[in-house]
């Protein structure tokens, strides 16, 4: 019966009065709908901006990175959510209550239905990236799928050291603004090999190179000794509150230490790498001929073989016909003295002169360094300027059957090696072995 | 003195302990508290909270034993020792965002209540506190004696033999000191109790036996019947008048 201020009375009846456990239970069901929403809402901007990339690289090593970057979003929600839920502990001053329940315990039930959810959140983005996949998965990414799952139970054991330390609001913002720019900050900064450290990579799959077993365990060193440090912190102010029956000052001492030994060889490990944690690929390609050039890509990419096949027989037939060397080799992996590099990620997505555009580029890139005694150097300017000079030169090719190249330009088109690996600082001199023929 | 470890009792042997600062709060306390409802008395800074701290086990003590129901507390046996007592503290926390029937559920939860037994314990500790009624209402939003009675019900849901309420009475207004006091009374036929209190209200109905607390020593220990006849017999004012005379000698 509910009273009014005019004395008059009026009997409501709800639902939740004829099902008392239904209320408790509606708000769980609200609050999980609420979370998956925002989930399938980020999947769905996720899918929009990266299967076209995924699609095209179609290696382990793009997928896995590409899921990872999600826990941009899921590691500031589990962080926080973390902080709130145990801050509503820690003001209800459970810990001082004489429970027969450890605080592990306690802190167990507390974290683990967010950490169950930013985890299956994770392995759905990464099955959904996984589907473009179609190279060998390697340790490299087991290590980086290992990462996911490390990075969702560090960021909660952080989120509720900080929500153990604060006061709820403070707790939760606190913790998901520290998250999110400590995600994302790193990659806009020097040093570079900052960016290696949490675990969150925006590179999806660099052409010719491959992910460095080196570089992915440094974020895991890293997120171990996030978590000792937080099982340490988490440990000492729950027994502060409680029973403190002699709490070890040594234990955190070494807690401490530990943390800083692992983050120490986690630098060591990622100091080496540029802005993206990769080396050289140096997996098997398969080949097919044109003409008198072999052309190789890497298995994932088979499919685009026939029709890399057909623009380099016409390529070289533009080549040959302007006087010009064509290339030995035309391979997605580094190439020696008589191979020409090129990229089926940027290839697949052009249309035919704009595919002609991109193997001369790649030529001129594999070419030696002058052309009519102007030197083509690594800066913009002059090697877009030696792009659109062979481009007229071939072009005038085609119109005017008798024109011959000068001696010089002939001469500058001689092969030439060229071996690097794009932003990595380590080059590795790959030789050319167990390649299978189409 | 020793402890005769025969069914249900708090025995403590030369319990001392002082706070970090170096106050010494409780000096070689001694008591055998049996079976029943005893009441804990003495003036503000005797040391009362602290002793009821040190019986519910959430503070360690420098040194002596205390033990109930033949377990000792210890880091080993905490655990066994925590499923013998609930603990009422004074002030009654409260978990934002649960439910009267949640809070009582979640502390069922932590005194390791089985799964099996958790409803219907907890059904069983909000109807013998009377709030059965406001199970789903937010416990944030109960008033002063309703907030009591969850306390109450929190260190019931555990099924524990003894009870360490910890000035249940403290800033609640007549009516609701009856109402609690009627409560207990209900309670007493089920449960061993300990309450630590400055209230003299009630004092024979609800306590079989007396321990009163000065300067960290006890002072004096026995049955209220003892108690009352220090002042002349079971008057109005008995309860006080003896609390006095025994603070006086």
């Amino acid at each position: 019966m509910d009273g009014y201020a005019n004395g008059s009375t009026r009997t409501k009846i709800r639902v939740t009065q004829l099902f008392p456990a239904l209320r408790a239970r509606l708000l769980h069901v609200a609050y999980g709908i609420a979370t998956c929403a925002v989930f399938i809402f980020f999947l769905l901007a996720f899918g929009r901006h990266n299967v076209a990339g995924l699609s095209a690289a179609a290696s382990w090593d793009a997928a896995v990175e590409t899921g990872n970057t999600m826990i941009a979003i899921i590691g500031p929600i589990v962080a926080g959510k973390a902080a709130w839920d145990i801050s509503a502990l820690r003001k209800g001053q459970v810990f001082q209550y004489p429970n027969v329940r450890s605080h592990w315990q306690i802190f167990g039930r507390a974290l683990m239905p967010i950490m169950a959810w930013g985890m299956t959140c994770m392995a759905v983005i990464q099955v959904v990236c996984a589907r473009y996949a179609r190279d060998s998965f390697r340790m490299a990414d087991a290590v980086v799928l290992l990462t996911a799952a490390l990075m969702v139970v560090g960021l909660a054991l952080f989120g509720a050291m900080c929500g153990m330390v604060l006061q709820r609001l403070w707790a939760t913002a606190a913790t998901i603004a520290i998250v999110f720019f400590g995600l994302l900050f790193p990659s806009a900064v020097q040093p570079m090999w900052l960016r290696h450290l949490n675990g969150y990579e925006d590179a999806m799959g660099i052409p010719n190179t491959m992910l460095s077993i080196r570089a992915v365990c440094a974020p895991v060193l890293v997120y171990i000794a996030l978590i000792i440090c937080c099982i340490t912190v988490l440990g000492m102010t729950a027994q502060r509150s409680a029973h403190a029956m002699n709490y070890s000052i040594r234990r955190l001492v070494v807690a401490f230490a530990a943390s800083v030994a692992l983050v120490v060889i986690a630098v060591l490990l990622a100091l080496p790498f540029g802005s993206a944690p990769v080396v050289a690929r140096d997996t098997s390609t398969i080949c097919a001929q044109s003409g008198s050039t072999k052309v190789c890509v890497w298995p994932e990419h088979e499919e685009y073989l026939p029709q890399l096949v057909d623009d380099v027989h016409k390529f070289d037939e533009t080549l040959s016909a302007a006087g010009i060397t064509v290339p030995v080799m035309v391979s997605e992996r580094i190439p020696d003295k008589a191979t020409m590099t090129i990229s089926v990620n940027d290839l697949s997505a052009a249309d035919e002169s704009g595919r002609q555009r991109i193997l001369l580029d790649a030529y001129t890139d594999f070419a030696p360094s002058e052309i009519d005694g102007c030197s083509i150097s690594e800066t913009l300017p002059a090697y877009q300027q030696a792009i659109e000079t062979l481009n007229e030169r071939l072009q005038a090719m085609k119109t005017v059957q008798n024109l011959h190249l000068c001696q010089a330009t002939r001469r500058a088109f001689l092969a030439r090696s060229v071996m690097r690996v794009q932003n990595a600082k380590h080059t590795q001199q790959v030789e050319v072995s167990n390649e299978t023929m189409v | 003195m020793m402890c005769a470890h025969n069914g249900s009792s708090f025995c403590l042997q030369k319990v001392s302990y002082r706070y970090g600062h170096g106050t010494r709060v409780l000096n070689d306390v001694s008591a055998y508290i049996s079976a029943g409802a005893t009441a804990l008395v003495g003036e503000n800074g005797a040391g009362k909270t602290s002793l009821m701290r040190v019986m519910a086990s959430l503070l360690a003590v420098d040194s002596g034993t205390v033990g109930v129901d033949g377990v000792p507390l210890s880091r080993k046996m905490i655990g066994e020792y925590r499923t013998h007592i609930g603990w009422m503290p004074q002030d009654i926390p409260v978990i934002s965002g649960f439910t009267v029937r949640e809070s009582v559920a979640y502390h069922a939860w932590l005194g390791k209540v089985p799964r099996q037994q958790s409803d219907k314990w907890v059904q069983q500790a909000l109807a013998q506190v009377h709030l059965i009624e406001l199970e789903d209402r937010k416990a944030s939003s109960l008033s002063g004696g309703q907030l009591r009675r969850l306390g109450l019900a929190q260190a019931l849901v555990r099924g524990a033999d003894w009870l360490l309420l910890d000035e249940p009475t403290a800033g609640l207004d007549p009516r609701q000191k009856r109402s609690l006091a009627l409560l207990l009374q209900e309670l007493r036929a089920h449960v061993n109790y300990v309450i630590s209190t400055h209230d003299f209200d009630y004092f024979e109905e609800l306590f079989d036996q007396v321990v009163v607390l000065h300067e960290g020593r006890i002072l004096w220990q026995g049955s209220t019947s003892d108690y009352l006849s220090i002042a002349g017999g079971a008057t109005q004012t008995a309860a006080f008048d003896a609390f006095n005379a025994i603070l006086d000698r």
